[in-house]
C-alpha cells in the first residue's frame, strides 16, 4: 500500500474513530477492535499494508508516542483541574509496584521453568511484563465533582504510569547500550530522567507566567521531539523522558494546568492511527512455550487486578454488591500500556520486544472484553449516556 | 514592575536559548544520523524550539518571528552548525505540502470581496505598472550583467534576453507565505495589510502566466530551432481553470462540512494537505492556486471563513516555524559567499524597480500617503513561488538552468530574510500592528486597546490567558 494513501486512510480513520466513539456505541473503548483491525490489515496476516510501509511510519508513530507520554506527565495524578488525593495516589502507587512485582516475578520464574528465555532476556521479559501489564484504564473527567465511588476509581486509574514507566525506564540498565556514550548500567536511567527534566524546564521556562496559545504548541512539540530524538540517540526508551518533561512541566509552570487541557484535547485523534499502527506490528510467529507464557501471564494479570481491585473496594468502604464491579474495572488496560508495549518492541526488536508487545495487546483486548461494561457501571454510574473515550470522558463540541 | 518582568523573561530565554544549543552539541555529537528516526525526531525538534527561542530574543530588537525561524534554520543547518543535516532537510521538506496547503487556503481566507472592491483600483494599476517596469527593469539590469554571469556571457544577444526575461518574470514574484507569516504574529488591519494581501495573493496568477509567456517567447530566442507554440498557453489555460473549479467544488464542500459537521478541523486541515495536494498535484492542478480559491469561497460565500481561519492560525503555529526553518537550512550558505556581489546587486536592483514602480503606480492611483509610502514593503520578500519557478526553468533548459537557479537560490535568500524586516517595520510604523485584535474586540463587542504585538495571540488566546 503506498505510503500517502495508508496516511490518508489513517487521518481517516482518527476523524471517524473521534467521531464514533463520542457516541459510546463501543464495548471496547480503549480501542481494542481497531488493534484487531491493524492486526489483519497487518503484514502477518492479511497484508494489505507491507512491512516496507509500515516501517516509513515508524518515525512518526515514535513522535506520536513521545507526545502522548508528555500528555500523560502533564495529566499524572490530576482529576479535571485538581490533584488526586494524597491518599489515593500513595495507594495507587503502592498497589501497582506490589502487581508489577507480583507478575515481574510471576514472569521471571515462568520463563525459566519453560525455558523460553536465558540470561538477561529473562530479566528483561520480567521487567517488561511488569512494565506492560501493570496498570489499569485511567479515567479523565472535565472536573472533581464525581459520586465517590467513580472519583476514587478515577484517581487510583490516573496515578499508576509512574510504575509501569518506572519498569520500562530501568530496562536499559541490564543490556549493555549500543550508544557511543559509555556509562555504568544504573545511570542510563537517570540520564533518561535528566533529559526530561533539561528539557521541561526549557518548556517551563519559554511558557512564563502567561500562555500564549498560538507559541506553546512549537515549545512543548519541539522539547517533546527533542526528547524523543535523544532518547533514541542514547538507546534509551522514549517514554519515560518524554512522561518526565511533562510532570517537570506541572511542577514550574504555573501556566500547567491551561497547558494540560489544551494538550490533552490532541491525545484522542492520536491514539486511534497509533492503535491501529500497533496492530500492525503484531507478530504472531513465536514459539508454542513463548505462547504457554503469554497465556499463563494474561491469566495471572487478571487474578492480580481483580485482587487489587478488591482490595481497592476494601478501602473505600464499598457494599459488596458494587465490589465485584470495582474490581472488574480494573481489568482494562489503558493506552499508555499499550504505548510502553509498542516501545518496548522499537527498542528490543528481538523475541522480548514481540512477546511484550504481543501480552500487552491481547492483555487489552480480553480487559476490554471483560471489565469494560463493569468500568462503566463504576465510571457513569448517574450519566448511563455521557460518552467515554479512551477511558475519557469527551466534551460536548470541540470545535477544532 | 511589566519592564522587570519582561526583562526577567528575556534573560530566561536567553538561557533557554543556551541551555538548548548546548544539549543539541553534545547530542550532535552522540546521537546518530538524521537518516534515522531518532535523528529526525531531533532535527524536527530542533527547529522547532531554536526557532521560538531566536524569534523571541530578535523580538527584543522588534525583527519579526519569520527571521527568527529562517535564522534557526541557517544556524542550525549543514552550512553552519551542522545540527542538521542535508537528509533530516530534505525529509523535512514533506511538510512544505501541508505548510503551502494552510498558507493558501488562508491567503484565500484573507482576501474578502469587500476589501478586493475596496482596494480594486490601486490593485489593478499596481499589478499593471509592476508587471510592465518591474519586469522591464529586472530584465534590462539582468541583461545587463552579463559580462558577470558566465553562464550568459556565452550566450548570443537573443539567447542572453531570453534568460534576463525569465529573470524579470522571477523579479516580479512575491511571498504569500512571508506575507501571511507576518499578518499572523502582528495581527495587523488597515489599509497597508489590505492592499498587501491583495497584491501578494493576486500576483502569484498573473506571475504564472506571465512565467508561461516567457517560456513560449524565450524557447525560440534561445534554441532556434524551436518555433513558437501556443500549446503551453493551452495547457495553462487547463490547469488554471481545473484549478479555479476545483477550489471551488473544494471550497463549498468545506463550508457545507463547517456549517454542518464543523469538528476535528486540524485533522481535516492535515488530510487536506497531504492528502488532497497529492491529488490535486495527480491532475497537474496548480495547488497554491486550487486552495486560494478554495478560501476565498469559504470567506465569501459562508459565515464560516474567520472560523476555518483561525483553526489555520492555530495548528499553523508549528508549520510556520518548519516551513521557514526549513528554507533557511535549505540557504546554499557557501553559494551566496561565492557569488555575493552579483547576487546583492540583482537583489538591489529589484528593490529599487519594486519601489519605484509602486511609487509610479500609487500616484496613478492616489493612493494615501500612507499606502504611497509604505505600500512596496511587502513586495520585497521571496520565498516557494519563485524557487518553484526556477525549477521549471531549470528543468526546460538543462545547459544554463543549474546556474540560473543557484542565483535565484542565492537572491532569494537575501530577499526571505530582508523582506519580512522591511514588511513588519512598515505595519509598525504605520500603527496597524494590532489593529487586527481591536477590530476583532470591536465585533465581539469588547474594548480592546489595540496594542497589539508580536505576543498578544488571538482573541481567543487572549480570553485564554
Amino acid at each position: 500500500m503506498n505510503t500517502v494513501f495508508l496516511l490518508v486512510a489513517l487521518l481517516v480513520a482518527a476523524y471517524l474513530g473521534g467521531l464514533v466513539s463520542s457516541k459510546r456505541t463501543l464495548n471496547l473503548s480503549s480501542g481494542g477492535e481497531f488493534l484487531v483491525i491493524g492486526a489483519l490489515v497487518g503484514p502477518s496476516m492479511l497484508a494489505f499494508v507491507d512491512r516496507e510501509t509500515l516501517y516509513a511510519f515508524r518515525p512518526l508513530i515514535l513522535m506520536a508516542l513521545g507526545w502522548m507520554a508528555a500528555v500523560h506527565g502533564l495529566a499524572h495524578g490530576s482529576l479535571g483541574t485538581r490533584r488526586v488525593r494524597t491518599k489515593s495516589y500513595s495507594l495507587s502507587i503502592l498497589f501497582s509496584a506490589f502487581g508489577a512485582a507480583l507478575i515481574g516475578v510471576s514472569t521471571f520464574f515462568l520463563a525459566g521453568w519453560l525455558g523460553v528465555f536465558q540470561g538477561s532476556d529473562r530479566y528483561l521479559i520480567a521487567l517488561a511484563s511488569a512494565a506492560v501489564l501493570s496498570g489499569t484504564r485511567e479515567l479523565q473527567f472535565p472536573t472533581a465533582q464525581l459520586p465517590e465511588t467513580t472519583r476514587y476509581r478515577a484517581e487510583l486509574g490516573n496515578s499508576h504510569s509512574l510504575v509501569s514507566l518506572g519498569a520500562l525506564a530501568a530496562l536499559p540498565s541490564l543490556v549493555p547500550s549500543d550508544a557511543t556514550l559509555r556509562l555504568p548500567a544504573w545511570a542510563w536511567p537517570l540520564l533518561g530522567v535528566a533529559t526530561g527534566i533539561v528539557l521541561g524546564v526549557t518548556v517551563a521556562s519559554l511558557i512564563g507566567s502567561s500562555l500564549h496559545r498560538a507559541e506553546l504548541w512549537p515549545i512543548l512539540l519541539g522539547a517533546v521531539l527533542m526528547t524523543v530524538g535523544l532518547s533514541l540517540g542514547f538507546d534509551l526508551p522514549l517514554l519515560p523522558p518524554a512522561f518526565v518533561l511533562g510532570l517537570t512541566v506541572v511542577a514550574l509552570s504555573p501556566e500547567a494546568a491551561k497547558v494540560r487541557v489544551l494538550a490533552q484535547k490532541t491525545e484522542r485523534p492520536l491514539i486511534l492511527p497509533v492503535t491501529i499502527l500497533a496492530g500492525s506490528f503484531i507478530s504472531w510467529q513465536i514459539n508454542e512455550q513463548t505462547w504457554l507464557l503469554i497465556g499463563s501471564m494474561i491469566v495471572a494479570r487478571v487474578l492480580v487486578q481483580y485482587a487489587l481491585g478488591r482490595a481497592f473496594a476494601l478501602s473505600a468502604h464499598e457494599p459488596r454488591s458494587r465490589a465485584h464491579d470495582f474490581a472488574l474495572s480494573f481489568l482494562p488496560i489503558g493506552g499508555s500500556n499499550l504505548a510502553v508495549g509498542l516501545t518496548i518492541l522499537f527498542w528490543s526488536e528481538n523475541e522480548v520486544g514481540r512477546c511484550a508487545f504481543l501480552l500487552v495487546a491481547l492483555a487489552l483486548v480480553l480487559g476490554d472484553l471483560g471489565g469494560t461494561r463493569a468500568l462503566g457501571r463504576i465510571a457513569l454510574p448517574s450519566q448511563p449516556d455521557e460518552p467515554i473515550i479512551n477511558g475519557a470522558l469527551s466534551e460536548p463540541k470541540e470545535a477544532t | 514592575m511589566n519592564a522587570r518582568r519582561d526583562w526577567r523573561h528575556r534573560v530566561v530565554q536567553g538561557l533557554s536559548l543556551i541551555i538548548v544549543l548546548a544539549v543539541l552539541l553534545v547530542a550532535s555529537q552522540l546521537a546518530t544520523s538524521s537518516s534515522t528516526p531518532g535523528g529526525l525526531a531531533l532535527a524536527l525538534g530542533l527547529l522547532l524550539l531554536l526557532g521560538v527561542l531566536l524569534s523571541e530574543v530578535l523580538d527584543v530588537v522588534r525583527l519579526p518571528h519569520l527571521t527568527g525561524y529562517l535564522a534557526a534554520g541557517v544556524l542550525a543547518g549543514p552550512h553552519v552548525l551542522h545540527m542538521v543535516d542535508h537528509d533530516a532537510v530534505e525529509q523535512l521538506s514533506g511538510v512544505n505540502a501541508l505548510a503551502l496547503t494552510l498558507i493558501a487556503l488562508a491567503g484565500g481566507l484573507e482576501l474578502r470581496l469587500t476589501t478586493l472592491r475596496e482596494v480594486r483600483s490601486s490593485l489593478l494599476r499596481a499589478t499593471i505598472v509592476q508587471s510592465t517596469i518591474g519586469l522591464a527593469v529586472s530584465t534590462g539590469v539582468f541583461y545587463a550583467m552579463r559580462p558577470f554571469l558566465p553562464f550568459l556571457s556565452e550566450m548570443g544577444p537573443p539567447a542572453a534576453f531570453a534568460v534576463a526575461l525569465f529573470w524579470g518574470v522571477l523579479g516580479i514574484s512575491r511571498s504569500p507565505s512571508a506575507t501571511l507569516g507576518i499578518l499572523s504574529q502582528t495581527r495587523a488591519d488597515g489599509p497597508l495589510t489590505r492592499f498587501s494581501l491583495a497584491f501578494v495573493m493576486s500576483s502569484d496568477i498573473v506571475v504564472i502566466l506571465l512565467m508561461a509567456a516567457a517560456m513560449v517567447i524565450g524557447r525560440p530566442l534561445i534554441d532556434p530551432s524551436a518555433t513558437i507554440s501556443l500549446e503551453a498557453f493551452r495547457g495553462l489555460s487547463l490547469e488554471i481553470y481545473g484549478s479555479i473549479c476545483v477550489g471551488t467544488t473544494l471550497g463549498l464542500a468545506l463550508a457545507l462540512y463547517l456549517h454542518f459537521v464543523g469538528s476535528y478541523l486540524m485533522i481535516v486541515l492535515v488530510l487536506l494537505g497531504f492528502g488532497f495536494s497529492e491529488a490535486v498535484n495527480y491532475l497537474h492542478l496548480e495547488p497554491l492556486l486550487t486552495f486560494l480559491t478554495a478560501g476565498f469561497v469559504v470567506q465569501n460565500l459562508s459565515p464560516h471563513g474567520d472560523r476555518l481561519l483561525h483553526a489555520i492560525e492555530e495548528s499553523g503555529a508549528i508549520v510556520f516555524v518548519v516551513f521557514f526553518a526549513t528554507a533557511g537550512a535549505h540557504l546554499d550558505v557557501p553559494l551566496l559567499i561565492s557569488m555575493w556581489q552579483v547576487a546583492f546587486t540583482l537583489v538591489a536592483a529589484r528593490a529599487l524597480a519594486t519601489v519605484a514602480s509602486h511609487w509610479f503606480a500609487s500616484r496613478w492611483s492616489k493612493d494615501t500617503p500612507l499606502l504611497r509610502r509604505w505600500g512596496w514593503s511587502s513586495l520585497i520578500s521571496q520565498a516557494g513561488l519563485t524557487l518553484g519557478l526556477s525549477i521549471i526553468v531549470e528543468r526546460a533548459f538543462p545547459a544554463f538552468g543549474p546556474q540560473f537557479r543557484s542565483l535565484v537560490v542565492a537572491t532569494v535568500g537575501i530577499n526571505e530574510v530582508i523582506g519580512p524586516i522591511f514588511f513588519k517595520t512598515a505595519l509598525d510604523r504605520t500603527g496597524e500592528t494590532g489593529m487586527g485584535l481591536k477590530t476583532a474586540a470591536v465585533h465581539n463587542g469588547e474594548a480592546g486597546d489595540g496594542k497589539g504585538s508580536s505576543s498578544e495571540g488571538t482573541p481567543r488566546e487572549a480570553e485564554l490567558s
